[in-house]
């Protein structure tokens, strides 16, 4: 039985389903008769889904008129 | 420091064995010169190269100054490029180094490997709360929690998605060292596959997930000190 100390340190790659076989089973058998390991679990769930969230800035119309003017630079001189 | 202008020496042919269509596809349209290819990349890397970069430098000026480098960089290496890795990886690859190359003149940040820096390494791992838990030889409980642990995925879409908890998530994330952080930000931010980041970022596979699991557990930390106190106010 894996300790709840083991299931903090495995639980991103339980999230990511990278554990093999033999640990996602040690890890779901102590998660399902453990209630702050299941919290825990909760928790990385939810950060993974809110980190996930958060919004992506575009670029800025000056930096990708910069851009667009280098690259015509850049074809011309070809 | 690798050479990016070119990804091979032996010659400037696209490599289609190694690249998707669509890569093929996209540079041969930006070796043509189509404007059009170009702004499309622009558009969809851009962001993701604005992240990494300010990462490394002390402004967000400074970072649109380091992404136009690194396009440069591309525009002048595009005839080399070989696709022995995907055009995306290439691309955030340079900009990695321009903005390490920029940190370091600004004397803010360093190489991964540098003291200081959380290469991914098995030890010196500070992201288990130790005090919650007990000790290993506890007579009882050994290496069991300590404390509750609230299940905040039974909290409501609208506060976990608030604008407030976004305002936690990226304070933490800037908190991060920069390996975690740009770990986090290439795999739950951009959804980067595994093997895009370890090579962007030049990292063995198990660094990846030892940084991704340091990062995503302070960032979880952060949040459940901020619904820990939320909860606490509504209560």
């Amino acid at each position: 039985m894996l300790s709840c100390a083991q299931v903090v340190q495995l639980v991103t790659d339980y999230v990511e389903g990278q554990l093999d076989s033999a640990d996602r089973l040690r890890f779901e058998e102590h998660v399902a008769i453990c209630p702050p390991c299941r919290g825990f679990l909760s928790q990385m769930r939810v950060t993974r889904r809110v980190v996930g969230s958060v919004p992506v800035e575009p670029v800025t119309p000056a930096l990708e008129q910069a851009l667009v003017d280098a690259f015509d630079d850049w074809s011309q001189k070809k | 420091m690798p050479d990016h202008k070119t990804d091979s020496p032996r010659s400037a042919s696209t490599d289609t064995q190694a690249l998707s269509p669509e890569d093929v596809q996209l540079v041969s349209r930006l070796r043509a010169g189509d404007q059009a290819a170009f702004i499309e990349v622009i558009r969809s890397f851009g962001p993701t190269m604005l992240r990494i970069a300010r990462l490394y430098v002390r402004s967000d000026e400074v970072a649109e100054e380091v992404v136009q480098e690194a396009w440069i960089s591309v525009l002048q290496g595009l005839e080399g490029f070989q696709g022995r890795s995907a055009f995306r990886t290439w691309v955030l690859t340079i900009v990695v180094h321009s903005a390490l190359r920029r940190g370091q003149r600004e004397a803010r940040s360093a190489p991964f490997s540098s003291v200081g820096q959380d290469s991914g390494s098995a030890s010196g791992d500070d992201s288990l709360e130790l005090d919650r838990f007990f000790s290993g030889d506890h007579p009882r409980w050994p290496s069991t929690w300590t404390t509750v642990v609230p299940r905040l995925g039974e909290l409501p879409e609208e506060k976990l998605l608030s604008g407030e908890a976004m305002g936690v998530v990226e304070t933490a994330i800037s908190g991060l060292p920069d390996s975690q952080a740009a770990v986090l930000i290439l795999h739950d931010i951009e959804g980067l596959p595994p093997e895009e980041i370890c090579e962007t970022l030049e990292l063995a596979d198990g660094n990846r997930r030892i940084l991704l699991h340091r990062a995503r557990n302070r960032v979880r930390a952060a949040l459940e000190h901020y619904f820990d106190d939320r909860l606490a106010l509504d209560a």
